[in-house]
């Protein structure tokens, strides 16, 4: 109980910051999808702002299940290397139903937290971690969500309240931008392919650009600037 | 797309999301050996999130209360985003301060 509570209370500062970001993923998905249960099952289920950002953009871009599968595939196959590492990281002894419950709440801030304490993790500090950040981000897209919260809202307000996401977004990638030459060819190569290739009319539908530009972008920035031997963890990073 | 069909894409993309998190939790216990695979999937985020924002972020503030898609406010509100990112602001910091600076850009224009 004790590990529980410190695990909770360290996650009180990204308890805080998905407040705020699920409140506007809920706002944005109640828009788009005509519903406050969805978005609000989305951040139950999902608990990936990224994941559900590309959920949103792909479906109001009308791209097909394939599309919507490869992007959520692309958008989330961080968590494989991130994964890996709190893995590593955790009590020997635990069972594979706890290792399956700390895989739920295994978001890039709660693995940052966990990767700076003194291993090895024990379950009651993870699930803490856990619990206190999905409570955080459920909540939020509820509250955002909810009709009476949009009613409260006037119209100019709600259509500025598209720009929180992906002004998140920017907040993630720009940080990651200064410190990392890798990024910064990855960044500004996804940025140029995916203007370029919107300004051509192609007819390729807007969900297949998106993936295009930001593998092939990621894939040259890899063949240029390969990870470090020794370096094993470190990837990710961002909501 | 139909209550139930976007019912059904959000359960199908979050048991695919919890797999990319559960699977490697049994699997395996030690770092990729492959240096551009782990580059690959370092930089695969930040490449997919810019494709993704860039330039959509520039239509973000339409929504049904303007179906022309206004770029003033929204273009205000990209560079603050941008600008305050830069800086390593908090995430939430930088939502709420583009979102601001966006409403405060329109109702100017309006």
């Amino acid at each position: 109980m004790k590990l529980f509570r410190k695990g909770a209370i360290d996650a009180l500062p990204v308890f805080v910051g998905y407040l705020s970001v699920g409140f506007t993923f809920g706002i944005a998905a109640a828009t788009d999808w005509k519903s406050s249960f969805i978005p609000t099952l989305a951040s139950i289920t999902h608990i990936s702002g990224t994941g559900q950002f590309v959920l949103v953009s792909l479906i109001g871009d009308g791209s097909t299940l394939a599309a919507i599968i490869a992007g959520i595939v692309a958008i989330n196959l961080r968590y494989v290397p991130m994964a890996i590492a709190v893995s590593q990281r955790l009590e020997a002894a635990m069972p594979p139903w706890k290792r399956l419950i700390v895989a739920m709440g295994d978001t890039d801030e709660i693995v940052g937290i966990s990767l700076r304490q003194t291993p090895p993790l024990r379950f009651p500090y993870m699930l803490g971690l856990f619990v206190c950040s999905w409570c955080g981000w459920v909540g939020g897209t509820a509250l955002g969500a909810n009709p009476a919260t949009q009613a409260l809202l006037p119209p100019r307000l709600i259509a500025a309240l598209g720009i929180a996401l992906p002004a998140m977004f920017a907040a993630i990638v720009f940080p990651a931008f200064r410190e990392s030459r890798r990024i910064k060819v990855a960044v500004a190569v996804a940025a140029l392919a995916s203007f370029a290739m919107r300004a051509v009319p192609t007819g390729i539908d807007p969900g297949w650009i998106t993936l295009a530009a930001g593998i092939g972008a990621a894939a040259l920035a890899a063949f240029l600037f390969p990870k470090e031997p020794e370096q094993g963890n470190g990837q990710g990073g961002g909501q | 797309m139909s209550h139930r069909t976007l019912l059904g894409v959000v359960l199908l993309t979050a048991a695919i999301t919890y797999a990319l998190r559960a699977l490697p939790m049994l699997l395996f216990k030690r770092p990729f050996g492959n240096r551009y695979l782990a580059a690959f999937l370092d930089a695969l985020p930040y490449a997919l999130l810019t494709a993704m924002i860039l330039p959509a972020i520039f239509y973000s503030t339409g929504g049904a209360a303007y179906p022309a898609r206004p770029v003033a406010p929204a273009a205000a509100g990209a560079v603050t985003a941008l600008a305050l990112g830069y800086m390593k602001r908090p995430l939430p910091v930088v939502a709420l301060a583009a979102t601001a600076v966006a409403y405060l850009c329109d109702l100017l224009l309006a």
